[in-house]
């Protein structure tokens, strides 16, 4: 109806909506990012050790990336589905649906996986294909599906965000909209929803967990290159461990601190959130610079 | 808006009580606040402001006084800064007047140094070169005073170059003395480092090492304590010092008490003297903030956990009948009263058992928080007391469930053992083992199966058909309770006579149903099975189950009476019996009374001739007499055979009491039999086992007929 209008323009638009439905669930999170050099990888170790008196967890997992359809008039979630769900979850599945019905967003899905299952062939070799009944073997685990919103502007503009405590300031963590829920079957879900299933990446991460918020160091790697025949195939293998790329050139890691607020709407518990983000930065100031990213870096909508 | 001052001291405290034993934190704090610490107090100073309080109060005191004085200082300063500026200036002067004279002067003989210090005005105004000297008499001085001018001059140098060098001794000395304190407060770091103790800067004081002796996991007031200052002493060994936290080292003690006397005690360690080694110190420091903690802890959860109180400082808990636990926290010293007792196994089991179910609850503190945290909501999230007498009382309460649970059904099954049915029945009593998670390490493991999900399974066969399975279990939340889920093999009779309830809550309710069902089984095993019955007129001549399935009845056609046979079985308690709790199985025959009879009670008196079996005794008699303790005191005896007419007139001289006594009235045909077990005894008795009736003899002989009988 409106071809000529901006995207971002048309973000602004349907956010008022959105923030109006106070039923559906609303949890933000709340979030700095560092960039950490491949050569302080140890150091940052054994920092983050003593600040959380905690050892590392080292977690890996299977990102897979889905692009919902293009179009301008997407669907949401198929309703029987949400229907059928365990009743806790059926507010989080509306909630997605909602979102997923007025803008196209590129999700993921992640499933978490051990060292050992790297470089060992899995019991049934059949290659399986988009056609197929079981879309991949990874139906058959849990995984979680992680839907982010485009984060809200840091600065003040004209049109200025209701949800902040202070309207005068500007954000001094990035937050975002976001929904995670834990599920099977979610690749043959997200191609019954047209999404198209784009690449796959393996994340490999240091968890440590101070109070409410949590560090995450976090480097992505690639699959070799030549090895896979048919890109948009979700491989059921997996190769060595030491054949994997870093995504980033120069390998840097990315230190995360995020933490997540139950209630986006509520002025007193994103403040909560957000104070402790700020403790942190200033307890590491000199040492990590955690910066409030431009949000169109973490921008999700499918453009077209 | 400038209401309040940024200065302005705000104090939402109360005024301290003019107490003069004010504890010395409290009042460092007070000077701290009202001066901003000691650097800037000095004697001086401190009288000073003494003498000028008694100056104040001398004029009037109040505070207006106060405000003129402040301008008053203001101004006496700058007056006294003017004078010394003025005093200065006038000293310049001089000095210049001074030095232009003296220029002056020389400027006759060294006219280009003069010049140097010649002032232009006065070199202009009067001119260079024109002052002069002259010597008019020599000197008065001798050659003798000269010498000795030299001399002293001489002299003068050589004291100072030898204090000089002194100094520099000393301070050689004093310096190679530092180093070696130094080196050996470094050593002493480092050993107490590689003995595995954290060192770190103190936070406040950052050229001073502490070391770090808490606990991680530990409540905030703890850890804010676990930190320890190595400081070095004047002859370099090291010292640790915990500034204002009490350093009097302490440990919980664990007392048995029987009666209102202690009978055993936890060990208690000597106290590490003042001038052992640090890192024996350090060690104590460790243990008595850990032993500090594991006294709160216990106090925090006594206070939702019902059974245990709290009295005069220690914790009490009641553990069995006869004995209590008494927890205190008391200080060690260096030569401890040694106190020994027959419980202290016991205390000191008692000690370790909680001292690990801290370190357990620690370990599963650090687990939690170093999960990801659930999102963030305003309610402040309180911590519950931890568990520690809680897993500690359920297993109590679990161990002593299974001892009586074993003391209930050991007895019954011996009981039943002896009657020789046809299949022996079986019992076994087994706990059940969960599996084990795997992410835990094998200490979590071990401490999770002693107190997690306690339960046992006791399976008691009475007959083939027949086995009733008992899961006694012991819960910990929300209160400390046993209970007992029952279950019965699919085709046992007691589906139909006797159901059993899903749950129990107590031993004797279970103990209870336990009795009846058994003796309704047993009493099933004697009704033939039920085929639909013939289509006779008469009644078969059988037992028949009654409305009670622990009655049967046999009709006897000739006489056209009815037999009734009743199993019971029931317990005696430990305090009237001799040699402890018996469990009895008695089968009692006797006519049926009432409509279940025929219509002509034409029954004779006749002796009773119940026989009681004993397991017990030593073999030689069959049996003895059956009279209670209670009826043998009131003299009871047997009727004799003269007591009765066996004419069957219906009358008897017993109606009379001519030995005054009671004369106990029994039936022809009538009495019972008991089987007896013991708790406590077991199978090495069997040498002196003695033949007892099998039931199916018994029954068969109350069913029948005794001779002598119309």
């Amino acid at each position: 109806m409106l071809p000529t209008m901006e995207k971002v323009d048309r973000s602004k638009k349907d956010k008022p909506d959105n923030s109006k439905r106070t039923d559906l669930p609303n949890a933000h999170e709340l979030f700095l990012t560092a960039i950490v050099a491949d050569e302080d990888f140890e150091t940052t170790l054994r920092i983050l050790q003593g600040y959380c008196a905690m050892s590392p967890i080292n977690v890996l997992t299977r990102k897979l990336t889905w692009e919902g359809p293009r179009t301008r008039t997407p669907a949401g979630i198929d309703a029987k589905f949400i229907k059928n769900q365990p009743p806790v979850k059926i507010s989080q599945w509306s909630g997605l649906s909602a979102q997923l019905a007025r803008q196209s967003y590129i999700m993921h899905l992640l499933y978490e996986v051990d060292r050992q299952s790297f470089g060992k062939v899995e019991g049934d070799h059949t290659p399986v294909f988009q056609g197929s009944q079981t879309l991949s073997l990874l139906d058959q685990r849990p995984g979680i599906l992680r839907w982010n919103d485009l984060p809200d502007p840091t600065e003040i503009t004209k049109s200025s965000n209701t949800r902040l405590a202070d309207p005068g300031a500007s954000r001094p963590v990035n937050t975002r909209l976001m929904f995670s829920i834990e599920n099977h079957g979610l690749c043959s879900l997200m191609k019954m929803m047209n999404h198209r299933f784009v690449r796959e990446m393996i994340q490999e991460s240091n968890r440590y967990v101070h109070g409410d918020v949590v560090f995450e160091l976090t480097r992505y790697l690639q699959f070799p290159v030549g090895e896979n025949e048919n890109p948009s195939i979700i491989r059921n293998e997996l190769p060595n461990f030491e054949s994997l790329t870093p995504f980033d050139s120069e390998n840097k890691w990315i230190l995360t601190a995020f933490t997540i607020v139950t209630k986006g709407d509520d002025p007193d518990q994103m403040k909560k959130g957000m104070d402790q983000l700020v403790a942190i930065k200033d307890d590491f100031e000199g040492c990590f610079d955690f910066k409030v990213l431009d949000r169109h870096i973490f921008d999700t909508r499918v453009k077209f | 808006m400038d209401a309040i001052p940024n200065e302005f001291p705000i104090s939402l405290r109360s005024w301290p009580s003019a107490n003069s034993n004010d504890a010395l934190p409290s009042i460092i704090q007070r000077i701290n606040l009202e001066r901003g610490g000691f650097q800037n107090i000095t004697e001086e100073s401190l009288r000073e402001e003494i003498a000028r309080e008694e100056l104040n109060n001398g004029d009037n005191g109040d505070s207006s006084s106060e405000d003129e004085e402040e301008p008053d200082r203001a101004k006496e300063l700058n007056a006294a800064r003017e004078e010394f500026i003025g005093q200065i200036e006038q000293a310049h002067q001089a000095s210049m007047l001074a030095l232009d004279f003296i220029s002056l002067l020389l400027s006759k003989d060294a006219p280009v140094q003069a010049s140097l210090s010649l002032s232009p005005d006065l070199q202009a105004m009067v001119g260079a070169k024109t002052l002069g000297a002259d010597k008019l008499a020599a000197p008065r001085t001798t050659e003798a005073q000269k010498q000795d001018n030299r001399n002293i001059a001489k002299g003068w140098k050589v004291q100072h170059l030898n204090k000089t060098v002194d100094s520099i001794l000393a301070s050689a000395t004093r310096l190679e003395k530092e180093i070696e304190h130094e080196t050996k407060y470094w050593e002493q770091v480092l050993a107490v480092s590689e003995k595995g103790w954290a060192i770190c800067r103190l936070p406040n004081q950052k050229h001073i090492l502490g070391v770090r002796f808490g606990f991680s996991e530990s409540s905030p007031a703890f850890k804010g304590r676990s930190l320890a200052a190595l400081r070095r002493k004047s002859d370099g060994t090291i010292s640790l010092d915990q500034g204002l936290a009490d350093a009097e080292p302490k440990t919980l003690r664990v007392r048995i008490e029987v009666d209102g006397s202690f009978t055993g005690s936890s060990i208690l360690r000597k106290a590490v003297p003042q001038d052992s080694p640090v890192e024996a110190l350090i060690l104590q420091a460790r243990n008595t903030i850990f032993s500090e903690e594991l006294w709160q802890e216990l106090n925090r959860e006594s206070r939702i956990l019902e059974p245990v109180k709290s009295k005069d400082n220690t914790l009490i808990y009641q553990l069995t009948d006869t004995k209590t636990m008494v927890l205190d926290l008391v200080p060690l010293e260096e030569e401890p009263l040694r106190f020994t007792g027959p419980d202290d196994a016991i205390a000191e089991g008692i000690f370790l058992a909680l001292n690990i179910l801290l370190s357990s609850a620690h370990r599963l503190a650090h687990r939690k928080r170093t999960q990801p945290p659930p999102p963030i909501v305003l309610e402040k999230r309180t911590t519950p007391p931890l568990n520690l007498l809680r897993p500690f009382i359920t297993r109590v309460k679990h161990q002593e469930t299974i001892s009586k649970l074993r003391d209930i059904l050991r007895p019954l099954h011996r009981v039943l053992s002896s009657l020789y049915l046809d299949h022996p029945p079986t019992y076994t009593q087994i706990p059940t083992l969960w599996p084990p998670q795997p992410n835990l390490t094998v200490a979590e493991r071990t401490v999770l199966a002693l107190t997690e999900r306690l339960e046992v399974t006791a399976t008691l066969t009475i007959t083939p058909t027949t086995t009733i399975t008992i899961k006694a279990q012991t819960h910990s939340q929300p209160t400390i309770f046993p209970q007992f889920v029952l279950s019965i093999s699919p085709e046992s009779p007691l589906h139909i006579t006797c159901p059993p309830p899903t749950r129990l809550d107590s031993l004797p309710a279970l103990q209870e149903y336990l009795y009846y069902a058994t003796s309704c089984v047993l009493a099933s095993i004697f009704v033939p099975s039920s085929n639909p019955p013939l289509e006779t007129s008469s009644p078969p001549l059988e037992w028949t189950q009654t409305t009670t399935p622990s009655i049967l009845t046999k009709p006897l056609t000739s006489t056209t009476k009815t037999k009734q046979l009743a199993f019971t079985i029931r317990c005696t308690p430990q305090s009237s019996s001799k040699g402890g709790a018996r469990t009895i199985l008695r089968v009692q025959w006797e006519w049926a009374r009432g409509d279940l009879s025929g219509r002509n009670l034409a029954l004779s008196a006749f002796p009773t001739t119940g026989l009681r079996s004993t397991l017990w005794g030593d073999g030689k008699n069959a049996g003895v007499p059956y009279f209670t303790d209670q009826e043998s005191r009131l003299g009871v005896s047997p009727f004799g055979e003269e007591d009765f007419d066996f004419a069957g007139n219906g009358e008897g001289k017993g109606s009379g009491n001519g030995n005054g006594g009671k004369k106990k009235r029994g039936l022809q045909a009538e009495g019972y039999y008991e089987w007896i077990a013991w708790v406590g005894e077991d199978d090495s008795d069997k040498g002196f086992f003695e033949v007892v009736r099998s039931l199916r003899s018994v029954v068969e002989s109350a069913g029948t007929v005794k001779g002598g009988e119309k």
